[in-house]
């Protein structure tokens, strides 16, 4: 059984490189975050801020982890989802804009 | 003896811990982090619901939906702490600048009581009522200075509790979740809308002081691009800006590089770019300014996709927005954004030199096209020529104008005393840029091959100041006579009316000449320059008349058989007839004048 997606050329792979270029991104940004090394400031505001960017930094990653998955799952896809259920591709849907939230889902 | 009661010194004041360097390297961190979350929050939040006033319960099954939302409290964090550290980095400059004005009247005031108490060591009992009276003086005098770095004192800890504070509140999920939905948190869409229609730097000025400091901090992060180019914007908020998109650039290409995605040809010219304008950003890491202890360096404008991959980029030693002395320095062929070492070189010794003599900053503005020509030598002066025309100039001339706008612009107290320093076909585009209404004072032009006028009157009302060596063969391209050259006229003629100022004439061995052209930043060639630049008269020397020097063909051929005739037996035979040749095609093919173009006499 195959499932397909009703959505225009182009869409998957537009949403997979857009999903990419998040992890590439928010990658950016945790290298930046995690690299900061506080100088000429006192014990007492490095502290604060080593706090602050171990929770930021973290949170971040996560969604860069998040971004680098929702992209891999693009991935070899076109037009044909290869996904095994509705489920599926119900989920990979939700990772579209919202203007496809409502495209049709088909089982042949 | 009646007693004299000597006051106790003062000690020294508290050290600042932290200090405004530290504040400043935080916030371009935080920020450049930003600028990337800003980025992709901002794709996420456009496809998601939210954008399009979704159905909620469907809303939250939308997974790109449910990422946005999630990605906006870390936007949230984020800007609260750059914000926060943008205000303790303001803090920190006015109590650096406190600190150092009380120490200094410490140091006054424990040497007046030194010199009393030598004083009444040697003095009679006829002295010490006058001596009691200026020891109840001094001790009022440290008292209040003891007071008042006190109250210093205080507002230090005050500054750093804030700080500390600020990253407290959102330094857990739930707390940035909180920052994301406060009604209070500034839309820079909505303030950007307020910005004028007309991007005058007289009204971008004005309309920028009237923001709140969110407000301001708020676009810098959301819109680095045009803020960091924008004139009419302090240098502060435009430096602030750019090192943030530099910093973004890097990290993010870099991102991509490390995963092993190839980079297309545009992104590689960017990254080398930002990469470039870091390693310069770096090495002036540990140079602070002595009064503010701020960062010496301000990248005022930042452009990495310009000018086919060379990049745009403007810097400056000081603060142009309050310094008294204000240059500006163009440089010409070879310079690009990823090849800044020659430039830098010259605004430092310009930077060093001015500085010892008053308030000064110094930068360099290189966002035009400047023509790339590698390895080029003596011999290829004529093809130089051939294949740089001044359209660039021109173009370059007209932005170069608008930037020095916006450096009027954002002028703070009285206003600046500005120069214009061009080079080689910085010159040129720097004459442009005065004809265009660039608003300087002074016009230097350094080893200049034309201006688009045959006299300085018809360029500008500045003053216009001209640095040519006999020896620079580069020098010898403008026209001397009413038809224009290649690039212009002549201005050290002394038919143009510019103040020619004393240069060193060069080596006149012929594989120098070229290094003739690039040695204006030195000797007294620089005490010259630096002389205009702070207002004062540099020693002058005539300007050059027809048939009183070497035309471009006499001196190639006469510095060559002074150099052992190599280049001459290397290039061929009937040399003089093929220069002339040259020059003629020069003028059909540039200016379509033929037969009427001649360089020197």
């Amino acid at each position: 059984m195959a499932v397909t997606l009703d959505v225009p050329p182009g869409v998957l792979s537009r949403a997979r490189d857009a999903w990419d270029d998040a992890h590439d991104q928010l990658s950016g940004s945790v290298s930046r975050l995690d690299g900061v090394a506080p100088a000429k400031l006192s014990a007492t505001v490095t502290a604060a801020v080593a706090t602050f960017l171990e929770v930021w930094s973290g949170e971040v990653a996560v969604l860069s982890r998040q971004a680098s998955a929702n992209a891999l799952a693009f991935v070899d896809l076109d037009g044909d989802l290869g996904a095994s259920d509705t489920a599926e591709a119900a989920r990979l849907r939700s990772l579209l804009p919202w203007t496809y939230h409502a495209a049709p889902i088909q089982e042949s | 003896m009646a007693t004299v009661t000597i006051p106790a010194q003062v000690p020294p004041l508290p050290v600042m811990t932290s200090l405004p360097a530290g504040a400043a390297d935080l916030a371009t961190d935080l920020r450049a982090a930003l600028v990337n979350v800003n980025d992709v929050q901002d794709w996420a939040y456009r496809a998601s619901a939210d954008a399009f006033q979704g159905d909620a319960a469907e809303a939250s099954e939308h997974a790109l939906t449910r990422f946005a939302r999630r990605l906006d409290t870390s936007e949230a964090a984020l800007e609260q702490a750059v914000l926060a550290t943008s205000r303790f980095e303001d803090r920190l400059v006015a109590l650096h600048t406190q600190w150092l004005t009380l120490d200094g009247d410490r140091t006054g005031t424990n040497a007046a009581i030194d010199d009393l108490r030598i004083a009444v060591q040697a003095a009679t009992e006829a002295d010490a009522p006058e001596l009691q009276r200026r020891a109840e003086r001094l001790q009022a005098r440290a008292a209040r200075l003891r007071a008042d770095i006190a109250d210093w004192a205080v507002r230090y800890d005050e500054a750093e509790a804030d700080l500390v504070a600020a990253l407290a509140a959102v330094d857990t999920v739930r707390e940035g979740r909180g920052a994301a939905g406060d009604p209070g948190r500034v839309d820079p869409a909505a303030v950007l809308a307020g910005m004028p229609a007309r991007r005058v730097p007289a009204r971008v000025a004005a309309w920028w002081r009237s923001l709140t400091a969110a407000e301001r901090a708020a676009l810098v992060a959301a819109y680095p691009a045009l803020i960091g180019n924008l004139g009419g914007v302090p240098a502060d908020a435009r430096d602030a800006a750019n090192r943030a998109a530099v910093g973004a650039d890097v990290d993010e290409l870099t991102a991509r590089q490390d995963k092993g995605e190839p980079l297309t040809a545009a992104e590689r010219d960017r990254l080398a770019n930002a990469e470039a304008v870091q390693d310069v950003l770096d090495d002036y890491r540990e140079q602070l300014d002595p009064l503010t202890g701020e960062p010496l360096a301000r990248l005022t404008q930042y452009q990495p996709d310009e000018h086919t991959g060379d990049g745009g980029v403007a810097l400056f030693l000081g603060d142009p927005d309050h310094a008294d002395h204000v240059s500006v320095y163009v440089p010409g062929t070879l310079s690009e954004t990823g090849n800044l070492d020659s430039t830098i070189n010259n605004v430092d010794a310009l930077y060093d030199a001015a500085h010892d003599r008053g308030s000064a900053a110094v930068g360099f503005w290189l966002d035009y096209d400047a023509p790339s020509i590698d390895g080029v030598s003596p011999a290829e002066v004529w093809d130089l020529a051939s294949v740089v025309t001044p359209g660039e100039a021109a173009e370059g001339g007209r932005d170069l104008a608008d930037y020095l706008d916006g450096l009027r612009a954002s002028d703070a107290g009285a206003p600046a005393h500005l120069s214009l320093v061009g080079h080689s076909y910085g010159a040129t585009t720097s004459a442009h840029a005065a004809l265009d209404g660039a608003p300087v004072d002074e016009l230097v032009l350094l080893g200049s091959p034309g201006s688009p006028t045959s006299t300085a009157d018809a360029l500008t009302g500045a003053e216009v100041w001209v640095g040519s060596a006999d020896h620079d063969p580069i020098t010898l391209l403008g026209s001397s006579g009413t038809l224009p050259g290649p690039l212009g006229h002549d201005p050290a003629q002394a038919a143009y009316g510019g103040h020619r100022f004393e240069v060193d004439a060069g080596s006149y061995r012929v594989q120098d000449l070229l290094d003739n052209h690039s040695s204006y930043f030195q000797d007294e060639s620089l005490d010259n320059i630096t002389d205009i630049v702070t207002g004062r008269d540099p020693d002058l020397v005539e300007g050059r008349h027809p048939g009183g020097y070497q035309a471009l063909d006499e001196l190639l051929v006469g510095s060559s058989l002074t150099s052992g005739g190599e280049w001459v037996w290397g290039v061929g035979e009937d040399l003089v007839t093929g220069v002339r040749d040259s020059v003629e095609g020069l003028g059909e093919g540039l200016m379509g004048l033929p037969d009427l173009f001649r360089p020197g006499r």
